[in-house]
């Protein structure tokens, strides 16, 4: 089992609905958020592009945060995905340098925080808080393994893409082209 | 070691109109002096009372990066060479300059009095020897020969008074 | 044109606008480790040498230092935590990947190393020392005939106390200015150059200060090679890292590293200490000063430039609020 996100950048209009889900979903503490939302645009007027990611943490496969945990907070979990345990998080800050994609940040209660696929929700076979939200239908989570999952099945008929892929880390969310 | 002999002051004076002249090549402005004094008090001063130094717009100007400016770095500088001088000609030791006929302490008192009327002076005129006379003069800026020629009049008019500190 | 923004205002405090994970107090236990490094290195060097009445202070006087400055170090690294009660979690595991966790158990070994080796010269230093219990002395006297293990282990701890810093810097691939192997050497140098000048400080004998006038003039030079060498190696890769040096050159590190790091720390010292090999008088006092100011300051700059570089988004930095 191997959890992962697809975002369809064709249908993400950039409206925060994923930003606000999220935070009330997770009690995120107010000036903080596990996922924004970015807008790229490229290009020469008249001949423009732009690009809306949803971004937030990639639940990267070799993930640099785990590896450097010194406690072992920063875990793997089923399907991938990389959680904090609170009790264990000394708060040293380590994965918080060790991300390239700046995904993580200090919770006011000390321990490290970040987005965790709503695991909480997706144990008891729901999706999470972002993915139910998203008035598009924008993104699809689902298990790579699963050869007829919605995700297994975008990847195989669109091109996508994932930030930074030179930064090492094999991140597992995708981008739709 | 032996304390080497000090230069000609006209080859000090050369030597002094070149590193003005080095000054302006490489960062386009002057010598300075005071500005990096001034610098450091409104820092120092600001540490203590933020909000005195936040209300007088004389200081507030210069209380947000105090020290990010060419004339500090150029004070920093004058000193490790100043430093670095003595340190060649043998030069560096602890001691007060003065004359046989007063004590240290008295030479401290007056030194530090003269220090302080000097520095309001220069911040009244906006810039000291290096700054308004020596930079400021060399661009035949009126202020800067104006404040020079007070200098050495003052100068002239006060020694007398003040002779005891030296002879 | 490419232009990136946040739309949905991302402002994790701590993250953006740039990194800000850690203050003042990495960098001061970086420096501290540093030095301790370098002193318990040359302590144990110039003992297994046989040269405990030539080199008094740096073999029995600047160990006794060392336990404090651990002591302080560890204080300010227990502060930098944000979730300190679980501080202990450090040691419920060993974690072969993690340069924080090769540091939280080095640290463990050395703090005591450092306890008993100070101890075994103190009433060198200290003639009056009393132990007032007769089972401390006892003790001590019976592990001082191990003196020569632990000067060895002292000698491999005080290279990977010197060295993990770096390593743990330059483990970040997510900071660009970290991301290089010349940091972790570049520390281990920097370590060993503070250690010198401070037993350079407070040494007492003329042929001790010569000989670690030269130790440090060395230790110096190959500090600066060091760091042309990082730049060069910036420079020649890739966009990130390139973005990265020009904070050096040119950007908002530049007046700070080159005059404090570079020239007061390393090149004036260099400068005074040569003069001072060819005859030229100058109280030790200064060079020493010089060099453990540019050793705290290299750790301040390196630590503060890093969390400045990213990968993302780097026209944060603009935002000021």
């Amino acid at each position: 089992m191997r959890y992962a996100m697809a975002i369809d950048t064709k249908r993400c209009v950039g409206c925060a609905d994923c930003v606000v889900a999220c935070q009330r979903e997770n009690n995120v503490p107010e000036g903080f958020c596990r996922d924004w939302i970015v807008e790229e645009t490229t290009g020469t007027f008249p001949e423009l592009q732009l690009e809306i990611r949803s971004e937030r943490c990639n639940h990267c496969a070799d993930a640099p945060c785990v590896r450097c945990c010194p406690t072992e907070a920063s875990h793997y979990e089923e399907g991938g995905v990389v959680l904090v345990d609170h009790d264990s998080c000394i708060g040293c800050k380590a994965c918080i340098a060790s991300c390239p994609y700046d995904a993580r940040f200090v919770h006011p209660e000390g321990y490290v925080d970040k987005c965790t696929f709503c695991i909480h929700r997706v144990r008891e076979g729901k999706q999470p808080a972002c993915v139910e939200v998203c008035p598009t239908h924008a993104m699809i989570f689902g298990d790579l393994d699963d050869k007829n999952s919605e995700i297994s099945k975008a990847l195989r008929t669109r091109k996508y893409k994932t930030l930074i892929p030179e930064a090492g880390t094999d991140p597992h969310v995708f981008y739709l082209l | 070691m032996k304390e080497k002999p000090f230069w000609s002051p006209y080859a000090g004076g050369i030597g002094l109109g070149i590193t003005l002249l080095l000054a302006f090549v490489f960062m386009g402005r002057g010598l300075g002096a005071s500005g990096a004094m001034m610098r450091f008090t409104t820092w120092v001063v600001d540490v203590f009372a933020h909000d005195h130094v936040m209300a007088n717009p004389y200081f507030a100007k210069y209380a947000e990066h105090p020290f990010s400016n060419w004339l500090v770095f150029e004070i920093i500088g004058v000193m490790i060479g100043g430093f670095l001088s003595g340190m060649l000609a043998g030069r560096n030791k602890w001691r007060t300059g003065r004359g046989p006929n007063i004590t240290k302490h008295k030479r401290w008192l007056l030194a530090f009095i003269g220090g302080a009327i000097m520095g309001f002076g220069a911040r009244l005129s906006r810039g000291c020897t290096s700054g308004l006379a020596l930079t400021g003069g060399a661009t035949l800026a009126v202020g800067g020969w104006v404040f020079m020629f007070a200098v050495f009049g003052a100068a002239f008019a006060t020694a007398y008074f003040v002779r005891k500190q030296w002879i | 044109m490419k232009e990136v923004a946040i739309t949905s205002g991302r402002m994790n405090h701590g993250v953006d606008p740039l990194l800000h994970a850690w203050g003042w107090e990495i960098p001061l236990y970086l420096f501290l480790g540093g030095l301790v490094a370098g002193i318990l290195f040359f302590s144990a060097f110039f003992y297994l040498r046989h040269r405990e009445n030539v080199f008094t202070a740096a073999i029995k006087v600047a160990p006794l230092y060392t336990p404090v400055f651990l002591a302080i170090g560890l204080a300010a690294l227990f502060l930098d935590l944000s979730h300190k009660l679980y501080f202990w979690r450090l040691y419920t595991t060993i974690r072969w990947e993690s340069p924080m966790s090769w540091g939280a158990w080095t640290l463990l070994f050395i703090f005591p190393l450092s306890v008993i080796w100070a101890a075994f010269w103190v009433k060198d230093v200290y003639p009056n020392w009393d132990w007032k219990f007769p089972i401390i002395e006892k003790t001590i006297a019976w592990l001082a005939q191990f003196k020569k293990w632990f000067a060895w282990s002292l000698i491999l701890f005080s290279g990977i106390l010197g060295m993990y810093t770096g390593i743990l810097l330059s483990a970040f691939n997510a900071r660009p200015f970290w991301n290089t192997s010349i940091l972790g050497p570049l520390f281990l140098v920097s370590g060993l150059s503070t250690g010198a000048a401070f037993i350079l400080l407070i040494s007492r004998s003329e042929q001790e200060r010569h000989r670690f006038s030269q130790i440090d003039s060395f230790l110096i030079g190959t500090e600066l090679f060091l760091i042309i060498h990082m730049f060069m190696g910036f420079l020649a890769s890739t966009s990130v890292q390139i973005h990265a040096a020009e904070m050096f050159l040119g950007g908002p590190y530049t007046a700070i590293f080159w005059t404090f790091v570079v020239g007061i720390g390393l090149l004036l010292p260099l400068l005074i200490e040569i003069m001072e090999l060819r005859g030229v008088t100058v109280p030790a006092v200064i060079p020493a000063m010089l060099v453990l100011f540019g050793g705290l300051m290299l750790r301040f700059v390196v630590v503060d430039a890093g969390q400045s570089s990213r990968w993302l988004y780097k026209f944060m930095e603009q935002l000021v609020f």
